[in-house]
């Protein structure tokens, strides 16, 4: 594994002798992360699993008449994808650290952008696979009907997603050799998430609701852009001063 | 000049405050239609809100300059703002907490500024705790944190906003006449003072406490001290 | 805010009994039966009080200081969230300042203990130098 990550970047560098494309690079990294992460499946599975029990959980928490209230439905998805996220970022870095191969890959004439771009491209993914598995699960727990509003809700689900990748992996990276790793990363990733939660229950509210009242939804679909562009810039501006070997 | 600053400060901040004091409770007059006392709370409230505010922007640009230069000295103003902002946030939280309780007749509402300041106070509690638990080289991931937050304030801001959960609306500084104007005034710069001390009495602190560390970390490298 | 209670209270007695002892009539009864009351009297009671200014201040001075005893109710209701945010704004101050002065404690303890080090460090230096130099003193015997 060690091999694997200075094999991927330092032959993508050997391949052309112009300098590599810098999307090539961001494509290599994430390539590799999810390569790994195919082989074992060890963090998507957990990571499903884990969204699906909460999802389950919080049903129970939130019923009223033997039946669950259809308002909660947003939160509990968003607060799934929340905790199932956060999982994964801690364990985004994880194999980095236990291999210690950060240094090779920081190493690597790739720069550090194209490595946190990739890092986080997977992670993304991995969260958006998070988020097919338990949209279907609570549509069929709640008889929710969707209709013509679902291509809204998988752009609202997908910018969310992105939201919650780009800034957890900054701080996972933030925190990579921090002790108390596992407690500070909630703990500082959440405030900074809220905004984007509430954007996104409310669409999503807005959404389920009967009638679906898009332009509310549109509203803050907007706003979970700009919020996602905002971060990402500052992500950037910021990850060479955060990361530590 | 620098070290009359402290006391100096303090000399002010004292006559400040208990100008302030004699003022709200004696020269402003009552709010009359339905606040009476309570209204006396804001002449403290909404300042130290403002003083939140200002310590989370006080604490997030030194903190990006930090993490551009590396100079140690705009940490030390990062540090200092963000307890700062830690004890202002839970002063905002509980008295304004308190005025909501006695003209609301509730202790907590998801209304815009309640909400904002207390997501702007846990992220200043998250600054303080990577800070002390973070180990080695924490100082640059708080500033980092520092950095994302203050970019998350109008975010916050917004999206509460448009949130609209429930409630009735607090107009309050703006629709003060007369001699409530002044004494809030008053009270305002009195406020002002008071973070200014604080913050310039927690930086000297800081810097003290690094310059310390350094010094000693030079003796334990030529060897000159034992550990 | 000094206690005006007690202040009230007697305020309330004298001048209950006063006017109580220089009022002729009542112009409404003051408890309410189910249905409120209107008296017939009302235009003709209007019309003489207008008249009357006596009449009309010993009124006033009774109702006066029901007016007042309620605005006191309410206040006294609020006061004591005053001074609970009062309060907490200064304790919490007071923790902080608190803080920041045990921590210069530590400080300055930190400084002694380093200038210490620093003169036992001197002193070593200086015996060591005073061994050195050859035919100097005591240095020999030791």
């Amino acid at each position: 594994m060690p091999s694997e990550a200075v094999g991927c970047a330092a032959s993508a560098a050997r391949r052309t002798t112009a300098p590599v494309s810098f999307f090539r690079l961001v494509a290599t990294v994430a390539g590799k992360d999810l390569r790994v992460e195919l082989r074992s499946r060890e963090i998507l599975y957990t990571m499903a699993f884990f969204a699906v029990t909460v999802v389950v959980i919080f049903s129970f928490a939130f019923i009223s008449d033997k039946r669950v209230i259809v308002e909660a439905v947003p939160g509990i998805v968003w607060g799934a994808l929340a905790f199932a996220g956060t999982l994964g970022l801690g364990r985004a870095f994880d194999r980095e650290r236990e291999g210690d191969t950060m240094r090779a890959l920081l190493l690597s004439p790739a720069p550090r952008l194209a490595i946190f771009l990739g890092k986080s491209l997977a992670m993304a993914v991995l969260i958006a696979v998070v988020a097919i598995v338990i949209a279907p699960v609570t549509a069929l727990l709640y008889n929710l009907e969707l209709g013509a509003s679902w291509g809204p809700l998988a752009l609202t689900l997908g910018l969310g997603v992105v939201g919650i990748a780009v800034v957890g992996t900054v701080f996972a990276a933030m925190l990579l050799r921090v002790r108390s790793r596992d407690v500070l990363l909630p703990v500082v990733l959440y405030p900074i998430l809220i905004p984007l939660f509430l954007a996104g229950t409310r669409a999503t509210g807005a959404l389920l609701a009967t009638p679906a009242s898009t332009d509310e939804a549109w509203f803050w679909i907007q706003f979970l852009v700009v919020y996602d562009a905002l971060f990402v810039v500052t992500a950037l501006w910021t990850f060479e001063a955060l990361v530590i070997e | 000049m620098k070290r009359y600053l402290v006391p100096l400060l303090a000399v002010l901040v004292a006559c400040g405050l208990a100008w302030s004091i004699y003022n709200i409770f004696y020269v402003a007059e009552l709010e009359a239609t339905q606040l009476y006392w309570n209204q006396k709370i804001l002449y403290f409230h909404v300042p130290f809100a403002f003083m939140l505010f200002a310590a989370v922007f006080a604490c997030g640009i030194p903190a990006g300059i930090y993490l551009k230069t590396r100079n140690p000295r705009f940490d030390d103003i990062a540090n200092a703002a963000a307890e700062l902002a830690v004890v202002f946030g839970a002063v905002v939280l509980i008295t304004g907490s308190v005025w909501g309780r006695a003209a609301w007749g509730v202790w907590w509402t998801w209304e815009m500024r309640l909400t904002t300041s207390l997501l702007l106070w846990l992220v200043m509690v998250g600054y303080v705790l990577v800070r002390r638990f973070g180990g080695a080289g924490a100082e640059r991931l708080s500033a980092g944190l520092a950095v994302f937050a203050m970019i998350d304030v109008p975010l916050v801001y917004f999206s509460v906003k448009f949130w609209n959960f429930l409630h009735p609306k607090a107009e309050v500084a703006s629709t003060l006449v007369g001699t409530m104007k002044t004494t809030f005034r008053m009270s305002s710069l009195t406020m002002i003072g008071l973070f200014l001390l604080l913050l310039v009495a927690r930086v000297a602190q800081a810097r003290g406490e690094r310059q310390l560390r350094e010094l000693r970390e030079r003796g334990l490298d030529a060897g000159i001290l034992e550990p | 805010m000094p206690n005006l209670r007690p202040l009230l209270v007697v305020l309330a007695l004298v001048i209950g009994s006063g006017g109580a002892a220089a009022q002729p009539a009542q112009s409404t009864p003051p408890a309410a039966p189910a249905e409120p009351y209107h008296s017939p009297m009302r235009e003709q009671c209007g019309q003489e009080l207008r008249k009357d200014f006596d009449w009309q201040a010993n009124i006033t001075d009774v109702y006066e200081v029901v007016a007042h005893e309620k605005a006191a109710a309410k206040i006294q209701r609020n006061e004591r969230h005053v001074f609970i945010a009062y309060g907490v704004i200064w304790v919490l101050v007071a923790l902080f300042v608190g803080m920041m002065w045990l921590r210069q404690g530590k400080l300055n303890a930190e400084i002694k203990r380093l200038e210490a080090e620093l003169r036992r460090i001197e002193d070593e230096d200086r015996k060591r130098q005073d061994q050195a130099k050859p035919g100097k003193g005591a240095g020999d015997h030791e």
